[in-house]
């Protein structure tokens, strides 16, 4: 599969080049309260809507780093490859979100960043950001909240795969999926997963098989229903639940 | 054993005077090494050198002729052993920062002070705006090549900053200076409280943080709610961290069999170490200024009572206050320390160094681009010329 870098894609496509306010993911992707002429400066520094077919890279790890990217469109997943040469996700990221946050403070990226899909992104030069940030202090505030999220969401993950079982895995992963379709204003109960199966088992640590026999069993329980990657969440209450409940008998 | 509390009378050397004792080339003694390891930790989880403790510790010799020139001196000829350092940020409390007047940040543009959005600065904002020019400051006088391997978070940073605040300051260290890895450095965050909120402590950790401190809560005669407490522990530890440590109160409003007690429940959650703090220590180790009253005597006799029970409860004695599970695990700081924000203090080598109390000296400083030097000496040697 061509292994082709989206960044070598230097000009934005047409017709994709709208305006930071015009974007429906504005109120995700930059602070509500920065204003008019401060969106003006943000807009001088990003290089909107390249395209990257399936497949393809953003970056690589261990490429230098230079830049954050927004997710316009589509999904994008985040991976690692171990000593051992396989491939470990660390992340998806749907539109609205940004990657790259974990890798400002070294000279590399630290993980790769493949489209799933047919997706587009925005290209923040980061020195340009840190630059204008250090000008706007809503700017900067927004920058460090979506870091301090993207570090908490890490060490959660971590925690999630060290201890819990695969239902609670599979179910904090949906309710995480939820709500995050929620914020972009869509639907939090139905829902397509932007990811096949074997990723969703990588990224939380479980064999497909498992992944495919607890989606089978949720399904069977009325949790939620399952056609393809369609997914809808019948009883978010029972989802919370599942998550809870573990919670409950950690700290006992 | 003697009393640790002789009395001292207090020499004022002057900076010539001790150079000439201790000598420009030599290297202060090991005991005296000792001791000042010995202060660095008392330091952390007693918080003996905040900005609102008047006393200034009698083991220490203020040198009126100690400058800021002499402190950025000290600093740039240490630089030359490449040696580890150690760095501190103290925060001021809450009542200190709301009650000063608030001012438009001075890092901002001219451009942007004007705006109507941007006059608007918290007190919070403000002391994090000035801590990061500090942090700039004293970046400039340290080479990359040294490294950090020991950061400590005083007071109660992560109740009064935000989330985003707290990764901008972590963010600005990590920029400013060297840090060593999270499996190599110690990076020790206190906790006065103890969140309540998950995210809180996986943000904590993810900062880099591997050493918690805790306040127990029992400043006053209020019971500690020891299975919240015990279950926070529990959940520090499942986060990965390294350590976990508590600082045990002693107040002189409980008695010995009350604070026995609550001893008796902070071992059973079987933290990695307690420290037992004498809060109303006015004349503490580091002064060596013996009390008289019999209050003092009383406390000194509750804190021979807890420290057998400690030890009898597989704690080791690392020194007076600090009791450890495991002495490795919880080691000090090897290397010079400096100190960050209002108050904060410095020891390098065998000389101390305070920054200023006042916030609006704190704030002046900064904004003329000073450190913000407010006196410094030496450890008075053991064995004086």
């Amino acid at each position: 599969m061509s292994e082709k870098i989206a960044v070598a894609d230097s000009s934005p496509t047409k017709g994709l080049n709208q305006s930071c306010l015009q974007c429906s993911l504005s109120n995700l992707c930059i602070p509500i309260s920065v204003n008019k002429d401060e969106i003006d400066h943000l807009e001088d520094i990003i290089k909107q809507g390249k395209t990257i077919s399936r497949g393809n890279h953003i970056f690589k790890e261990h490429s230098p780093f230079g830049s954050l990217f927004a997710v316009r469109s589509g999904a994008i997943k985040t991976y690692s490859v171990t000593e051992d040469g396989e491939e470990q996700v660390t992340g998806f990221y749907l539109p609205g979100e940004i990657i790259g946050l974990d890798s400002t403070n070294t000279n590399a990226y630290s993980c790769s960043a493949k489209a799933l899909e047919r997706s587009s992104v925005c290209e923040i030069p980061f020195n340009q950001l840190e630059t204008l940030a250090s000008k706007i202090p809503t700017l900067q505030h927004h920058f460090f909240s979506l870091m301090s999220k993207e570090i908490q969401g890490s060490r959660q993950l971590t925690m999630l795969l060290s201890k819990n079982t695969a239902e609670e895995r599979i179910a904090s992963l949906l309710l995480s999926l939820s709500s995050r379709f929620k914020l972009r204003k869509l639907s939090g109960v139905s829902f397509r997963l932007p990811m096949p199966r074997n990723d969703i088992g990588n990224y939380l640590g479980l064999a497909v098989e498992t992944v495919s026999r607890v989606f089978t069993r949720f399904q069977k329980s009325g949790l939620i229903s399952v056609q393809g990657r369609e997914v809808v969440l019948e009883d978010m209450d029972a989802l919370i639940d599942i998550v809870k409940n573990h919670s409950k008998c950690t700290k006992d | 054993m003697g009393s640790p509390y002789k009395t001292v009378t207090p020499i004022v050397a002057s900076y010539r005077v001790t150079k000439d004792a201790l000598g420009v080339s030599s290297s202060p003694t090991n005991r005296t090494m000792r001791q000042i390891f010995s202060h660095k930790d008392w330091l952390f989880c007693t918080n003996s050198f905040r900005y609102d403790s008047p006393d200034k510790p009698g083991l220490f010799v203020e040198d009126r002729e100690f400058s800021l020139n002499n402190y950025q001196d000290i600093i740039t000829n240490n630089n030359r052993n490449n040696s580890e350092i150690a760095l501190s940020l103290s925060m001021p409390l809450q009542n200190t920062l709301c009650s000063h007047p608030l001012k438009p940040s001075h890092t901002q543009s001219s451009a942007i002070k004007n705006s109507s959005t941007q006059n608007n600065v918290s007190p919070v904002r403000n002391y994090i705006d000035h801590l990061l020019s500090e942090i700039k400051l004293v970046s400039t006088l340290i080479p990359k090549t040294r490294t950090v391997n020991y950061i400590h978070w005083q007071g109660d940073i992560a109740q009064l900053l935000s989330p985003a605040e707290m990764t901008e300051i972590m963010y600005s260290l990590n920029k400013a200076f060297t840090l060593q890895s999270e499996q190599q450095g110690t990076y020790v965050i206190e906790l006065e409280k103890v969140p309540a909120d998950d995210s809180i402590i996986a943000l904590i950790k993810g900062l880099g943080f591997g050493h918690i401190c805790l306040g127990t809560q029992n400043r006053n005669k209020e019971p500690i709610d020891f299975k919240f407490l015990s279950r926070q522990v529990s959940i520090f530890k499942q986060y990965g961290f390294k350590t976990v440590n508590v600082r045990f109160l002693i107040d002189k409003h409980e008695s010995c069999d009350q604070l026995s007690k609550k001893l008796d429940g902070l071992i059973a959650i079987n933290p990695d170490t307690i420290y037992l703090i004498d809060e109303n220590e006015h004349h503490s180790v580091l002064s060596g200024i013996e009390a008289e009253s019999n209050e003092h005597k009383r406390a000194c006799k509750c804190h021979n009572t807890f420290e057998k029970k400690l030890t009898q409860s597989g704690y080791q004695k690392l020194n007076h206050v600090k009791f450890s599970k495991d002495r490795i695990a919880s080691k000090g700081i090897s290397g010079d320390l400096i100190g960050l924000g209002l108050g904060a203090t410095s020891l390098i080598e065998n000389a101390f160094i305070h920054n200023v109390d006042q916030l609006d000296q704190y704030y002046q400083k900064l904004e003329l681009k000073q450190l913000p030097f407010s006196y410094g000496g030496y450890i008075r040697p053991q064995n004086p010329i």
